[in-house]
C-alpha cells in the first residue's frame, strides 16, 4: 500500500470540533421531535382509555377498553367551513353514561337538537376548531379572535342563524335585537348594513376587533368605564339588558352558512308564518278579519276546517290537492308550511293579528328613538346634552314643550331642515360644537307628521304644569 | 475474492471511482471525477481555509438555500395556496402535522438569516476587495443572487395570509408603485389587481415556489463555476506574486493538475507549499459549516415560533402596518420622500453595486480585509451599511401609528 506522501506542514484536521458539532446537531434533531412528540390531546386520550378500563365490568368490556385507538379526532362540516377536533379530547361528549362527569369528559345534554356530528362545537361555543391543545383550542391566545363563549354567552350564537324573533330558544337575544331598535342604537350605530354614522360602526367593529362579553357588557352599563372619552350616554340599562344587548353584539359575529345548514335556519313559529304571511302578500287573495281580497277564500278558522296534513301539502304544492286553483306555487319549504299553520291557528284563536296598528304617537316614538334624536335631546326628551356656548343655556334644548313654541308645519320644517348654525350665547364666544341636522331627506311626510304628534305628546297634562 | 464481495466492489466502483483516495493522486482524482465534488478545486490555498478569511459566509449562505429548498418543498405538501384555506393549513401545521412547527420555523428562520447571511458575504467580499478583475462578471451575479433572495423572502411572507403578511405585502407592493412609469403596472401585474387578493397569493406562490428558486438555482450555478474559473478565493498574491526559492511558480488557474500531482515536470514535489489538498482539509471544513448551520437553524426552530397573525382581514389595517424588516429601511426612506426614498436612492446603490467593479480598477488591496488603500471604497461602503441599519432600527423600534416617532419604552402596549 502505498504510504501517504503528506508535506510536514500539513495542516491539522478539525476533527475534534466536527464532532462536537455534530454531536450537537443530533442533539437538537432529537429535541426538535422530542419536541413534537407529546400532543397534549393524547394524554388526555390516554386517561380517558384508562377510565374506560376501570370502569368496564366484564372482561370483553375491559379487552375493547384497552383496545381503544389513540387517534385525533374531528367533525368537518364543509357548509360551515369548520374542522372542530375538540372531540379529541372532549371524549364523552356522546356518551350519556358520561352525565356529571368532569371535564374533559363530560357528556353534552340536548344532543339531538344540533347533533354535532352535525354541526361541530365552535358553531355555537366558539373557539378554535382545528387546534389540539386545550389553550389553543379554547382560543384565549393571542392572535384569535374567537375564544369560547361562557356558557352563559353561548345563546348568541343563536344568532349567528336563527333570526332571533322567531327563536322561542333565545329569548334574551330576542330581547337585545328588540332593545337595539326600542334605545335607538340604531341612530348612531350601524348594524347590518345600516343605522347612523355618529358612533363607531358595529359591522366594522364586529368583523375587525371583536370585543370579549366582559367588554360589551361594561360598554351597555357605563361606556365610559370602557372608552374613557365615548360621547354615548348612559341608557342606564338593568343588567339583564345588558347582557341582552351582549349577546346581540356577540351573534353578529356568524359563520358563514350555506346548504343544508341554511335551509335549517327557518324556525317553525307563528312569527315565522306571520312574517311569510306578509312578505307573501296572502292578504291580497285571503281575508282576515274582514280586511284582504275575494279571491280565495277567508281564513280566519281555515285550521278548523282543514287538516294538517291537507295544509302543509296545500302550501307545499296547491294543485296537488286543488287541481286547477289559482293559487300560485310559492315553494314553501316544510318549515315554512308549518309556520304558516302555526300562525293561522293563532289567528283562530284571535291571539295575533297580521299587522301591528301603532299609535301616530307610538309610531313618532320609535323614529325619535331609531334616528338617535336622544343622543343629543335626551333620553326622555328633556335635554341636557351640553353645547358650549349655545343660546339655549350651554345645553341641548328640552323637547318637553315644543307643542307651545310651534304649529305642527313649523314643527315639522324645523325637523326637516335642522338648525345648521345654533345661535351663540356669548356673540364672541367659540361656534357650538353641536349643531342639529336636516332629517328631511330621510324622513317621509308621514313620518315627519308621526314625529310631530310624539313630540307633541310630551306636553305634560294641564295638571301636571305647575306655573 | 467471494463473489457477492466482488460483486459489491463492482458496484461501488461504478459509483465512486476513485473510492476513499489514499495516495496525493487519489485525493486530486477524487475531486475531479466526482460531480458533486468537481466544482472544488484539487488544491486549495492554505490561507483561504483560515475560518478569518471568508468566515464561511458564501458557503453558510448556499446551505441555507439548500435547508430552504428542502424545507420548502416539505411544506409543500400541506400548503394550499388559496385564501379561503392558506391560513388554515398553516394553523394545522402545528396543530395536527408532525414536526409541522419545527418545519415551518426551520424555514422561516433560515430565510431571516439568509438574508443575514448573503449581505455579510457581499461585504466580506467588498472590504477584501475580492470584486475586482478577474471577478466583476461574478459580483454581478452575486448581486443578483442578493435581489433574487430579498425577493424570493419577499414572496414568501404573504403566503401564510395572516395579518402580518396581508398588511407587508400591501406596503411592499405600494413602495414599487412609487416607481416612475413602470411603478403602477409592476404593482398591478404583481398583485393580479389592485388589491392583494387570491390572484396576488397565487402568483407570489408561484413565484416563490417556482419561478424565483429555479432563477437562484441556475445563478448559484453560474456564481460557483465562475468562482473557479475565475481562480478561487482572491487572496492578497494577486497584487503582489511572490514566489519563494525553489518553489514552483504559483499555477494561473487553481485546478492545473500537473502543478500539482506527481509527474515528471521539474518541480514533482516542491509544488507551491501554500497549497493542500482539497480532500479532506477543504471538504471537511465544508461539511462542519452545514453541521454548524443546519444547527443554529435547528437551534432557533426549537426555541422560536415563526409568528402567526390572524386571518388576514382587508378592512382591518393595522396601524403602523410595516413591510417585512429588510425592507424597512426602504420604508423608512419612502416615508420621507416617495420618488426619491422609494426609486432613486435604491435604484441608485443597486446600480452602483453592479457598476462598481468597472468603476474601481485598481489592483490593490486584493484579498486582503481592510486593505489600508482602500480606506475610501471600504469607508464608503460601511457608511452606506451603516446608514440602511440605522434606518432598519428606526423604522422598526421607532415608529408607530401613523409613522410617527414614538419611543419604544414609552410605547407601553
Amino acid at each position: 500500500m502505498a504510504s501517504l506522501k503528506s508535506p510536514p506542514t500539513e495542516p491539522r484536521l478539525p476533527t475534534l470540533t466536527f464532532a462536537l458539532l455534530a454531536l450537537a446537531l443530533m442533539v437538537l434533531v432529537v429535541a426538535g421531535f422530542l419536541r413534537e412528540e407529546r400532543r397534549e390531546w393524547r394524554s388526555y386520550q390516554e386517561s380517558f382509555r384508562d377510565l374506560e378500563i376501570a370502569r368496564g365490568t366484564t372482561v370483553e368490556e375491559r379487552r375493547q377498553a384497552r383496545e381503544r385507538p389513540i387517534e385525533l379526532a374531528q367533525i368537518v362540516v364543509p357548509e360551515l367551513d369548520t374542522v372542530d377536533r375538540c372531540i379529541s379530547c372532549h371524549l364523552g361528549v356522546d356518551d350519556a353514561t358520561y352525565a356529571g362527569a368532569g371535564q374533559p369528559f363530560a357528556y353534552h345534554p340536548d344532543h339531538d337538537v344540533h347533533p354535532f356530528e352535525r354541526f361541530g362545537c365552535t358553531v355555537c361555543h366558539a373557539g378554535q376548531g382545528r387546534a389540539t391543545s386545550a389553550r389553543e383550542a379554547h382560543g384565549d391566545v393571542p392572535f384569535w379572535d374567537r375564544p369560547m363563549l361562557p356558557l352563559d354567552f353561548v345563546e348568541a350564537s343563536c344568532g349567528g342563524c336563527h333570526d332571533p324573533s322567531d327563536n322561542p330558544a333565545a329569548p334574551r337575544l330576542a330581547r337585545g335585537a328588540e332593545l337595539f331598535e326600542e334605545a335607538g342604537c340604531r341612530g348612531c350605530h350601524r348594524l347590518d348594513g345600516w343605522g347612523g354614522g355618529l358612533a363607531p360602526d358595529l359591522d366594522r367593529q364586529i368583523n375587525g376587533r371583536p370585543r370579549s362579553p366582559e367588554w360589551l357588557m361594561q360598554h351597555f352599563l357605563d361606556p365610559a368605564q370602557v372608552v374613557p372619552d365615548s360621547a354615548m350616554p348612559r341608557y342606564g340599562f338593568s343588567p339583564d339588558d345588558a347582557k341582552a344587548l351582549t349577546l346581540l353584539m356577540l351573534s353578529r359575529r356568524r359563520p358563514e352558512v350555506s346548504g343544508y345548514h341554511a335551509s335549517r335556519r327557518i324556525l317553525e313559529s307563528a312569527e315565522t308564518g306571520r312574517r311569510l304571511f306578509r312578505a307573501k302578500g296572502c292578504i291580497g287573495c285571503h281575508q282576515i278579519s274582514g280586511a284582504g281580497g275575494e279571491v280565495g277564500p277567508p281564513l280566519d278558522h281555515v285550521v278548523t276546517r282543514r287538516t294538517e296534513g291537507w295544509l302543509v301539502a296545500h302550501f307545499r304544492e296547491p294543485r296537488a290537492v286543488t287541481p286547477g286553483t289559482v293559487m300560485p306555487d310559492f315553494d314553501f319549504t316544510e318549515a315554512e308550511a308549518h309556520s304558516l299553520i302555526l300562525f293561522l291557528r293563532r289567528i283562530h284563536e284571535r291571539t295575533i293579528t297580521v299587522l301591528d296598528e301603532p299609535s301616530p304617537e307610538r309610531r313618532g316614538e320609535i323614529l325619535f328613538k331609531r334616528y338617535g334624536c336622544r343622543g343629543c335631546h335626551g333620553v326622555d326628551a328633556t335635554g341636557g346634552v351640553p353645547n358650549r356656548n349655545s343660546e339655549s343655556g350651554e345645553q341641548v334644548p328640552s323637547l318637553i314643550y315644543v307643542k307651545e313654541g310651534y304649529t305642527r308645519a313649523e314643527l315639522k320644517d324645523r325637523i326637516r331642515i335642522g338648525v345648521p348654525k345654533v345661535g351663540k350665547l356669548e356673540p364672541d364666544g367659540p361656534e357650538p360644537p353641536l349643531a342639529m341636522p336636516g332629517f328631511g331627506d330621510r324622513l317621509t311626510e308621514g313620518q315627519l307628521d308621526d314625529l310631530v304628534s310624539y313630540l307633541h305628546s310630551l306636553y305634560p297634562a294641564e295638571d301636571e304644569l305647575d306655573w | 475474492m467471494n463473489p457477492f464481495r466482488r460483486f459489491w466492489q463492482t458496484v461501488y466502483r461504478s459509483v465512486f471511482r476513485v473510492g476513499i483516495p489514499k495516495t496525493n493522486l487519489g485525493r486530486a482524482q477524487a475531486m475531479v471525477s466526482s460531480f458533486l465534488l468537481h466544482l472544488h478545486p484539487a488544491k486549495v490555498r492554505r490561507d483561504s481555509l483560515r475560518p478569518t478569511r471568508t468566515f464561511g459566509l458564501g458557503l453558510i449562505t448556499l446551505y441555507l438555500f439548500i435547508i430552504l429548498v428542502v424545507s420548502g418543498v416539505l411544506l409543500m405538501f400541506h400548503y394550499v395556496p388559496s385564501v379561503e384555506r392558506a391560513y388554515d393549513s398553516v394553523r394545522d401545521l402545528s396543530f395536527v402535522v408532525t414536526a409541522g412547527v419545527l418545519l415551518r420555523n426551520c424555514h422561516r428562520w433560515a430565510a431571516h438569516l439568509m438574508v443575514v447571511a448573503i449581505v455579510l458575504h457581499m461585504a466580506r467580499v467588498f472590504l477584501m476587495g475580492a470584486y475586482k478583475a478577474p471577478r466583476q462578471f461574478n459580483w454581478g451575479v452575486g448581486v443578483g443572487l442578493f435581489l433574487l433572495t430579498l425577493f424570493l423572502s419577499f414572496t414568501g411572507y404573504l403566503l401564510p395570509w395572516d395579518q402580518l403578511a396581508f398588511w407587508a405585502i400591501t406596503v411592499g407592493t405600494s413602495i414599487a408603485a412609487y416607481a416612475p412609469g413602470v411603478g403602477e403596472l409592476t404593482r398591478f401585474s404583481l398583485l393580479g389587481g389592485n388589491i392583494v387578493g387570491q390572484a396576488s397569493l397565487l402568483r407570489f406562490y408561484v413565484l416563490h415556489v417556482v419561478v424565483l428558486p429555479a432563477a437562484a438555482i441556475l445563478m448559484i450555478a453560474v456564481h460557483l463555476y465562475r468562482i473557479r474559473k475565475d481562480g478561487g478565493l482572491a487572496h492578497p498574491d494577486e497584487d503582489q506574486p511572490t514566489v519563494e526559492e525553489g518553489e514552483a511558480p504559483p499555477p494561473q488557474k487553481s485546478y492545473g493538475l500537473m502543478a500539482l500531482t506527481e509527474s515528471s515536470t521539474p518541480y514533482v514535489g516542491r509544488d507551491p507549499g501554500k497549497e493542500v489538498f482539497a480532500w479532506p482539509h477543504l471538504l471537511i471544513r465544508e461539511v462542519l459549516l452545514f453541521v454548524g448551520t443546519f444547527s443554529v437553524v435547528l437551534l432557533l426552530a426549537i426555541f422560536f415560533d415563526a409568528p402567526l397573525e390572524e386571518l388576514a382581514n382587508p378592512i382591518h389595517p393595522p396601524n403602523p402596518a410595516k413591510a417585512p424588516w429588510y425592507f424597512l429601511a426602504l420604508q423608512e426612506l419612502v416615508a420621507h420622500s416617495a420618488f426619491l426614498g422609494g426609486v432613486i436612492i435604491p435604484g441608485a446603490l443597486v446600480l452602483a453595486l453592479i457598476l462598481l467593479p468597472y468603476l474601481d480598477r485598481r489592483r490593490v488591496g486584493i484579498g486582503r480585509w481592510f486593505a489600508r488603500e482602500r480606506w475610501l471604497a471600504n469607508g464608503t461602503f460601511l457608511l452606506v451599511l451603516l446608514a440602511l441599519a440605522i434606518l432598519t432600527v428606526i423604522a422598526t423600534f421607532f415608529r408607530g401609528p401613523n409613522w410617527d416617532w414614538v419611543w419604544p419604552w414609552a410605547a407601553g402596549g
